[in-house]
């Protein structure tokens, strides 16, 4: 392995982001009370744990090189500076291409 | 009526799956095992979720935690881990298979150690682990549509019909044609979901707040683990089993072929990054099995907790629809399970023989029809012997591992060091379940084996290293030059 691939792709570290909340983070919340938003406290926590894991991976591909690097030559992607929230549209458009 | 609802999604799922399969390669391998590495954002995430939500988030997960609480949820935490893991390894499988032309597990593995020995020996465990899958969807489909049917439909049949509908589509029209059904799934199961959450807190309840009351008050060791009655899921099992699964979900054979099915690694990136938000729907089973403590006290068969609870209330319409969801939940990953098998033996056994290398998709789809008949015979005459062995399928595919993916990116890892370490965690996780004792000290006899399963690995090629040519290795993503040579196309 060889090149900067190591060292700059620090971000991926967030993809310890989902083991951390359902591994680490449920000892304490293993409770019924509180209760929040009508949930018991496990099922609450659970569901944002759920919610959260995707953030952590967008956080993990936001400065990702390698992520940002395939956006720059996507097929149909003219500018590198494509605002982030436009991608999961505009990857729906490159659907199924026979 | 609610039966031919669920007749009309059967027949409308093998139309989709055949059609799309038009104006394939008939005779080119890839294009029906990995959907000629061709499909898009969309086609990948649906078939994905397509796969991965099984009879399981219909029958089981509200089963589970009607009879064992919130556990269940460990379904939605290991799925989070495993497709946050496949942001990094989905990309690693799909570049070297891509590279090298390989189309699952077994074939990688035995071209990184030039070993096609490996991948027989590979196919073999992987095929024992995942046949009880197989055979776990159609049983699954036999209870879904005897329920449905109001008991007109024996499961005899529903195993039979099971049967058929998943070979016609995935035999004509390989992986692109279960991700076309896929399409018909998600939207069912989707749509499906969300009337059942909304209609049974309002039907026996009342609303959620008074559902919630009702099983915080009545149900209180449900809400939390171990759970009620048995101490076997804690916390400890919890998160073991998490992190396993989670580690695993990359590894297995179904999941891989969808990776390799993808046109570029950035749509698997893009798919790590959408799929864990539709396992919000996971929650609706899990809840839904506390409810039916209540509306359906003292079932026999746990798997019914959700169907007999709508059965007795909703219209037949209705519930036809819900049948229709669950099963086509049992139709796609049947298929797919299938034809990964089918993949596994033609790329890595059947098709090896100088004679037989141009017959490799005949082959693959001879052993998807083989290993469902198998899976359907087994289901007759024996239905509970793969039953039991599906305990440990996830526990036994985790000790493929490092030869799958370890061996991708750490050079010195030998041969000898990948199959002891192989070897070894079948045995601990064998053993383990044979005796009884998984999970072993409350922590699951997986994860025991495939930690013992990585030092064995460690030990054995640090003693006797390896030393792979850099073709044999996972490319690095990033190269210096402006663009990787994998992402330009």
């Amino acid at each position: 392995m060889s090149g900067p691939s190591r060292s700059s792709r620090r971000s991926l570290w967030w993809l310890l982001g989902p083991p951390v909340l359902f591994c680490v983070a449920v000892v304490p919340a293993n409770r019924v009370d509180p209760w929040v938003l009508g949930m018991p406290f496990l099922v609450f926590w659970l569901l944002l744990a759920t919610l959260l894991s995707p953030v952590c991976v967008w956080l993990a591909a936001r400065r990702d090189p390698v992520w940002q690097a395939a956006r720059r030559t996507a097929p149909g992607r003219r500018t590198a500076k494509a605002a982030p929230e436009a991608a999961p549209t505009a990857a729906a458009q490159e659907v199924d291409r026979r | 009526m609610s039966i031919a609802i669920v007749a009309v999604f059967l027949v409308a799922a093998c139309v989709l799956g055949v059609r799309a399969g038009r104006g394939q390669d008939k005779v080119d391998l890839a294009a029906w095992s990995v959907g000629g590495r061709s499909l898009g954002l969309l086609m990948t995430l649906v078939l994905m979720a397509g796969e991965t939500y099984t009879t399981f988030s219909y029958l089981g997960a509200a089963g589970w935690s009607y009879t064992h609480g919130v556990s269940a949820l460990y379904v939605v935490a290991y799925l989070s881990i495993g497709m946050a893991a496949s942001y990094v390894v989905g990309p690693l499988l799909w570049s070297y298979a891509h590279r090298h032309g390989l189309h699952n597990v077994t074939d990688i593995a035995a071209h990184r150690f030039g070993a096609p020995w490996l991948g027989v020996l590979l196919t073999v465990a992987a095929t024992v682990f995942l046949l009880p899958y197989v055979q776990l969807q159609i049983t699954g489909m036999g209870t879904v549509v005897a329920s449905v049917s109001y008991g007109a439909i024996g499961l005899g049949v529903s195993y039979l019909v099971a049967f058929v509908v998943s070979e016609v589509f995935v035999l004509a029209s390989g992986l692109r044609g279960s991700a076309w059904v896929s399409v018909l799934k998600d939207v069912t199961v989707v749509v499906t979901l969300a009337v059942v959450f909304v209609f049974v807190p309002l039907h026996f309840f009342g609303g959620y707040g008074a559902m919630f009351a009702q099983i915080g008050a009545e149900r209180a060791a449900w809400l939390t683990m171990p759970g009620p009655g048995s101490s076997t899921y804690g916390l400890a099992w919890f998160l073991s089993t998490a992190l396993l699964n989670g580690a695993v979900y990359s590894v297995i054979p179904t999941t891989v072929a969808g990776f390799l099915g993808a046109a570029s690694p950035q749509i698997l990136r893009r798919n790590a990054l959408l799929l864990p938000l539709y396992q919000v729907l996971l929650f609706v089973p899990v809840i839904l099995g506390l409810a039916a403590t209540f509306v359906v006290p003292g079932l026999k068969d746990s798997n019914l907790a959700l169907f007999e609870m709508l059965r007795t209330a909703m219209p037949e319409w209705l519930f036809g629809l819900v049948g229709a969801a669950g099963a086509l939940s049992a139709i796609v990953p049947l298929a797919v399970f299938m034809l990964a098998i089918g993949t596994m033996w033609s790329r890595s056994v059947l098709g090896l023989h100088a004679r037989t290398r141009g017959r490799q998709r005949q082959l693959a789809q001879l052993v998807t029809l083989l290993a469902g008949g198998l899976a359907l015979g087994m289901t007759y005459l024996f239905p509970n012997a793969l039953v039991r062995l599906s305990v440990i399928s996830y526990e036994g595919l985790a000790q493929l591992l490092p030869l799958v993916v370890i061996a991708l990116v750490w050079r010195r890892m030998s041969l000898a060091g990948g199959v002891a370490g192989l070897v070894a965690g079948l045995l601990v996780v064998l053993v383990l379940m044979a005796t009884g004792n998984d999970p072993w000290g409350g922590i699951n006899a997986g994860a025991i084996g495939l930690v013992l399963n990585l030092l064995v690995t460690a030990a054995v090629s640090l003693a006797r290293p390896g030393a792979a040519p850099a073709d044999r290795l996972a490319a690095p993503e990033l190269v210096p030059a402006r663009s990787g040579p994998e992402e330009d196309r």
